[in-house]
């Protein structure tokens, strides 16, 4: 809603604006849906000067209509094909993640989102030497895993500090703070080019999820409309800027994507992964909940997700390194596991199963990509990763030992006696917010919350 | 103040002759012309979609359903059979496009479009009337890029960012659309109700209460221009809330919308089957036509043959 005012347009000034206003036509929806000449009659004015008030403001305010021919030579000159840093993961998505759209990871936790992600801001600020935007708004990614990924690509240490001087990261752990930080980016995209020699390619935002699930409650209307003004944004930065935006998501228990229908709409493009059950399940406190069985050294993984990262000996020894930092500093062994992941996978021989070994392909508007694609069509993928099986009802990671499982039993206790009193949706939502996270003091904070 | 009023009645006279003058001096073709009288001629975008006879002058086409079923798939093939030249199959005239959820695959378009004009180039092996070529009638096998550039003179895309922009874009098309596109017959409207839940709560403008009758408006601008010009009017709608029941459910987002349309075409995915897509049309006075099955491929939208249900 445009509110009329002085100064709008050329010839709108102080005196027209009250007299419209006395009439009813207080916005721009207003003057143009009215009967001009009849407001020209009841208000005394010249109807000429209506008329070219309402035609500016039209021209003005209203959508450009361009010709396809010239928009199509615009495109062509414009859209560039990113690669992600996953071979399998290109021919998937027909070469790479394409400049102007939205892309969408979803998964449940622990299947490999924030990895994805880390992989295309490194192979975007190695291989392509374009500046990447991290949005983090979980925590979860470690500057330790980028520099690794980094090392696996390049080796000489000042190539590496300036690749990874390209990522540029921002932590947002609430939804205000995640519109507030795509606002300022975007005033800093449409400053005129003074120093900047490369241009960001691309906007990871991981992951919305995490910061707007918990407005959908009882306030369920303003939280999806706010969601909207962010989905708006970050799809007007990809078309206008001509950037990829990539945007992790979860899922429900139903194993649809979270964030409701109305989101579902917004993404050009969503890549879906998701587990399979390698361990035996555990029983765990007296109720049946399938917890993570122990990462075993048969662990397969039909979709080399990290095949390019890992080459040789030399990484897998500094890898171990990392293990070790990663396992003493916050207790948590997720990352440990992830490492090993990579590791078990490199020293265990490719599998026999074929070059597209992907699971399922998901299509989701746009033709199939079965044969390996047509470079324009829009596709979807399923991505199946072996690795744990998490529970249906309650999203807990693997216990681990140490702080974090203190903080989890505090949690599982609270949570337990919220029950009884308090909203059972909302506690799970609480809890599956915060199996996203791995940090054990957000842990506690949310505990003691 | 009488020359005010004397301007005023002149405009409006001017109006109302213009008004009139619109209709039956767009001739194209014997079938697409508006006969004067005001009596309805057919615009034939799509033999194989629509039932015979349909759909008319003024007709308002909805494509409703959940994500990723196909309707901006479809919405593609209409626009693409409307601006296709005529010994391709399509109509030859102007098409406009309001894409407000701002997922129009542009490279798939012209995908399409050079699929189709090489599939039906091949089927109607006639000499090309308007293309010009002097002494050429071989059909070329693979389409020019000529031919391909010549497609999109006549299509023009507008992207809207807010209802407020879309009303204003449909005000313009309405006041000066007859005169800057004069062989216009579709218009089409990608994410009609996109805007919806940035109505309902403008979160970003400080003071400002719900805004619920833009969309209202844009409905009954689309009306007013269904009505005044010789197009068809597409739209695809989200389903933005779930559906209770099946059937030809009511639109509860816009009474108004629900008013307009002729023709809607329901979209879901096929139980079971991940490659096919179920397609239902409702005509608003006789009920229930047809329901197929459907599939995408590189070429479009395959569709299935027609199954009374």
């Amino acid at each position: 809603m445009v509110v009329l005012r002085q100064g709008l347009c050329s010839g709108l000034d102080a005196e027209l604006v009250a007299s419209l206003k006395a009439r009813g036509v207080t916005t721009v929806q207003d003057l143009v849906c009215a009967n001009l000449a009849q407001l020209a009659i009841d208000a005394d004015l010249p109807y000429k000067r209506i008329a070219m008030v309402r035609r500016v403001l039209v021209a003005q305010l209203g959508a450009f209509l361009a010709s396809a021919e010239m928009a199509y030579a615009e495109l062509l000159s414009s859209t560039a094909i990113l690669p992600t840093g996953c071979t399998a993961l290109n021919s998937l998505l027909d070469c790479g993640l394409y400049t102007g759209e939205l892309t969408e990871i979803t998964g449940a936790p622990g299947t490999g989102k924030t990895q994805v992600c880390a992989c295309v801001a490194v192979s975007v600020a190695c291989d392509l030497k374009q500046r990447v935007f991290y949005i983090d708004t979980t925590g979860s990614l470690s500057p330790s895993l980028l520099l690794c990924l980094t090392q696996a690509k390049l080796t000489e240490p000042s190539l590496q500090a300036s690749a990874l001087q390209r990522i540029e990261i921002v932590k947002a752990f609430d939804a205000f703070s995640v519109l507030d930080e795509v606002e300022k980016f975007q005033k800093r995209l449409s400053e005129p080019l003074l120093a900047r020699e490369e241009e960001v390619r691309v906007l990871l935002l991981d992951s919305v999820f995490s910061v707007f699930s918990p407005l959908f409650g009882s306030g369920h209307a303003d939280g999806q409309s706010f969601l909207m003004h962010l989905a708006r944004q970050l799809k007007f930065l990809a078309k206008e800027y001509n950037l990829a935006v990539v945007v992790t998501n979860g899922v429900l228990s139903s194993g649809r994507e979270a964030l409701g229908r109305a989101w579902s709409h917004v993404p050009n493009v969503r890549i879906s992964l998701s587990m399979e059950r390698s361990g035996p399940p555990n029983k765990v406190a007296g109720q049946s909940m399938e917890v993570a069985g122990p990462s075993d050294e048969h662990a397969c993984t039909d979709v080399e997700i990290e095949d390019d990262i890992v080459r040789s000996d030399v990484e897998m020894a500094e890898m171990e390194e990392n293990i070790e930092i990663d396992a003493t500093d916050d207790g948590s062994d997720r990352h440990v596991k992830k490492f090993e992941r990579i590791e078990t996978k490199d020293t265990r021989s490719e599998s026999g199963g074929g070059v597209n070994s992907v699971g399922d392909i998901i299509r989701l508007g746009g033709t199939s990509a079965a044969s390996g694609g047509d470079p324009k069509s829009l596709r979807y993928a399923k991505l199946t990763k072996s690795t744990r099986q998490v529970s249906d009802s309650v999203f807990v990671p693997a216990f681990p030992c140490g702080r974090d499982s203190l903080a989890l039993m505090v949690l599982l206790i609270f949570s337990i006696t919220a029950n009884c009193f308090g909203d059972t949706w909302l506690m799970r939502r609480n809890i599956e917010c915060l199996s996203q996270n791995v940090d054990s003091k957000i842990y506690l904070n949310m505990a003691i919350n | 103040m009488k020359t005010a009023v004397k301007v005023c009645i002149i405009e409006m006279l001017l109006n109302v002759l213009t008004e009139h003058a619109h209709c039956p001096f767009n001739v194209v073709s014997g079938q697409q012309a508006c006969m004067p009288g005001g009596h309805p001629a057919v615009i034939p975008i799509d033999t194989e979609l629509f039932p015979k006879e349909a759909p008319l002058c003024g007709d308002v086409v909805e494509l409703h359903g959940p994500e990723g079923c196909g309707k901006s798939e479809m919405l593609l093939r209409l626009i693409a059979r409307c601006i296709l030249p005529r010994y391709a199959g399509g109509l030859e005239s102007h098409a406009v496009l309001l894409d407000c959820d701002l997922r129009f695959d542009f490279l798939r378009f012209v995908a399409l479009l050079e699929q189709m004009l090489k599939r039906q180039a091949a089927q109607h092996a006639s000499p090309p009337l308007n293309e010009g070529g002097v002494g050429d009638y071989a059909m070329p096998k693979e389409p020019r890029e000529e031919d391909v550039c010549t497609c999109l003179t006549r299509f023009s895309i507008a992207s809207c960012h807010s209802s407020s922009q879309l009303l204003l874009t449909l005000s313009a098309l309405e006041a000066g659309g007859a005169a800057a596109f004069p062989r216009l017959r579709l218009l089409a409207v990608d994410g009609l109700f996109a805007f919806y839940w940035m109505d309902h709560a403008p979160a970003m403008a400080p003071g400002a209460s719900q805004d619920i009758t833009t969309l209202q408006r844009c409905c009954s601008l689309l009306g007013r221009l269904a009505a005044a010009h010789p197009v068809v009017v597409v739209a695809t709608t989200q389903s933005l809330f779930q559906t209770r029941s099946s059937g030809p459910h009511k639109v509860y987002l816009c009474k108004g919308w629900n008013c307009l349309v002729s023709y809607r075409f329901q979209f879901e995915r096929s139980v079971g089957d991940d490659r096919q897509f179920l397609l239902t049309l409702f005509h608003v006075p006789r009920g229930l036509l047809y329901q197929r099955s459907f599939t995408i491929t590189a070429a479009g939208v395959e569709l299935s043959s027609v199954d009374q249900s």
